[in-house]
């Protein structure tokens, strides 16, 4: 029990009124019926499709959570595609730090991290959105750890 | 896959030699008498002599290589010892210690989330990245290697770790994409782990496009889809922020909205929902817009898993995104904490 969210757990007031309710309908139940009532007068169920449309504030609701819909799906995109890029990238930097028997090949020309950080595609995939980036924050400061709280 | 350990005295010989220094111009310069010392393991190298042995030897541009190498040395335990868990021995003090340069933006792969950090802190999450087991970083007891052969022009930090970017990304990578596939919502009073430094990157339309440029196929397709969605979405969203703020706003101010997106603090991204909807500026969302995204989460997602399970056997369910960011954690930590107690390391004489 102690490990139910407060919504899972038996409500004290609530449950009192549940078993004063089940109590009325048993002693309801166990009336007899008026004479000349018909049997089976009593809906065996209850049909209906609840809906929140005709409420007021529904469209202003669907709209934000359209909204919030969209918003949350473009933040997973990006995610995903600087996740599967990273991953492409890690993979063409990883083809040149082969271990050593693939060295020699280094040193016959292929390009060093010195190379890669000046000129390929690791730094400059990413040196054009810190540029950018940082103009898009224009004004903000730069984010690190020296402002993130302890 | 386990990868070598250097002794980090061979590194600074060859940072000597590299630097055309005889042994008394580097006592010199780096302005410890004892110099000899620090190359025949008689004495180690402390943590203070590590900036100056940097612009001694003119590697300030790979500082953050240079600590690496320092402290992947000096906290690897030797066959015998007992594995370190970071978490366990308080790292604190050395790391306290430890010069904070900050990084230069331009200078390596790691500008990909790292690039306003600090030398330490991209050693630190490289080291985290390579060590990581679970939600900790362990290092296991390793002999050391002797020093690898070197290409032309190649700098013998280069040659002993730069491999270790690769972990880097990848890291980052399976950390992004858990993300983008698992939720990013982030509950507004918890510092998501691993957004700060990759906001910019995953708002920005220029960062897409010269991703599709770096990237070749499908992919590169989608990023630079995305890239024009992004740049033609933003007059929308500047109108409807400043909708919710009733008076015309900033490039910042959309700029903070779609970073907040990004980080996944949706419940402040609802307020200016909201806020705009009560000024009647919130249009209706264009679902053709919201259909594509799905579809296009879909196919990304099933490519990049395709291609990692092949190449990685365990999966992603070993993934834990919560200790990610563990080795920052540390450096956190450090500075909160200047008068931790002692570590393994620390009871190492320097």
């Amino acid at each position: 029990m102690r490990n139910l969210p407060d919504t899972c757990r038996p409500h004290p007031v609530r449950t009192r009124v549940d078993e004063l309710a089940t109590a009325l309908v048993m002693v309801v139940g166990t009336q007899p019926r008026p004479s000349g009532a018909p049997a089976g007068d009593i809906p065996a169920r209850v049909e209906g499709a609840p809906t929140s449309a005709e409420l007021a504030g529904a469209a202003m609701e669907r709209k934000i959570t359209d909204w919030l819909d969209q918003l949350r799906l473009w933040a997973s995109v990006a995610s995903l595609l600087v996740g599967a890029g990273a991953w492409d990238i890690s993979q063409q930097l990883a083809d040149r730090y082969r271990p050593d028997s693939d060295r020699a090949a280094r040193r016959s020309g292929a390009a060093t991290v010195s190379q890669v950080s000046q000129t390929d595609s690791p730094h400059r995939a990413m040196a054009g959105p810190r540029a950018a980036s940082g103009a898009l924050r224009k004004g903000r400061p730069a984010d690190s750890l020296e402002s993130r709280p302890a | 896959m386990r990868h070598p350990v250097y002794p980090f005295r061979l590194i600074l010989k060859e940072l000597r030699r590299d630097a055309g220094l005889a042994v008394l111009a580097a006592a010199e310069a780096t302005q410890y008498g004892n110099y000899e010392r620090w190359e025949s393991g008689a004495t180690r190298v402390g943590t203070q002599y590590l900036r100056i042995i940097a612009r001694a030897f003119g590697v300030t541009d790979e500082l953050w290589l240079l600590l690496y190498a320092w402290l992947v040395d000096r906290w690897t335990p030797t066959p015998g010892e007992r594995a370190v868990d970071l978490a366990q021995v308080n790292p604190s003090p050395v790391l306290a210690d430890l010069p904070g340069d900050q990084f230069a933006a331009d200078t390596t792969a790691t500008n990909l989330v790292l690039g306003s950090s600090s030398h330490l802190e991209v050693a630190l999450f490289h080291l985290g990245a390579r060590h990581q087991r679970g939600t900790r970083v362990v290092l296991t007891p390793m002999r050391r290697s002797p020093l690898p052969d070197r290409g032309p022009g190649e700098s013998v930090l280069q040659a002993t770790y730069a491999d270790v970017v690769v972990d880097g990304l990848r890291h980052v990578s399976r950390a992004l994409f858990t993300r983008g596939r698992y939720g990013v919502e982030s509950p507004q009073d918890e510092e998501p782990g691993l957004v700060p430094s990759v906001a910019p990157v995953l708002t920005s339309p220029e960062a897409f496009e010269v991703l599709a440029d770096e990237l070749a196929g499908p992919l590169a397709t989608e990023a630079r889809w995305f890239a024009g969605m992004l740049r033609t979405q933003q007059q929308t969203l500047r109108a409807m922020v400043g909708a919710a703020r009733g008076e015309p706003v900033a490039p910042e101010a959309v700029a903070q909205f779609i970073e907040d997106v990004a980080v996944g603090h949706l419940d402040r991204v609802g307020d200016v929902l909201a806020a705009a909807a009560r000024s009647d500026g919130l249009t209706e969302v264009d679902s053709r817009l919201t259909a594509e995204l799905a579809a296009m989460a879909q196919r990304v997602e099933a490519r990049w898993v395709g291609q990692v399970q092949r190449e990685l056997a365990d999966g992603l369910q070993r993934l834990d995104i919560d200790g990610l960011f563990d080795a920052f954690d540390l450096v956190a930590d450090a500075r909160s904490s200047p008068t931790a107690t002692s570590d393994r390391a620390r009871t190492t004489p320097d």
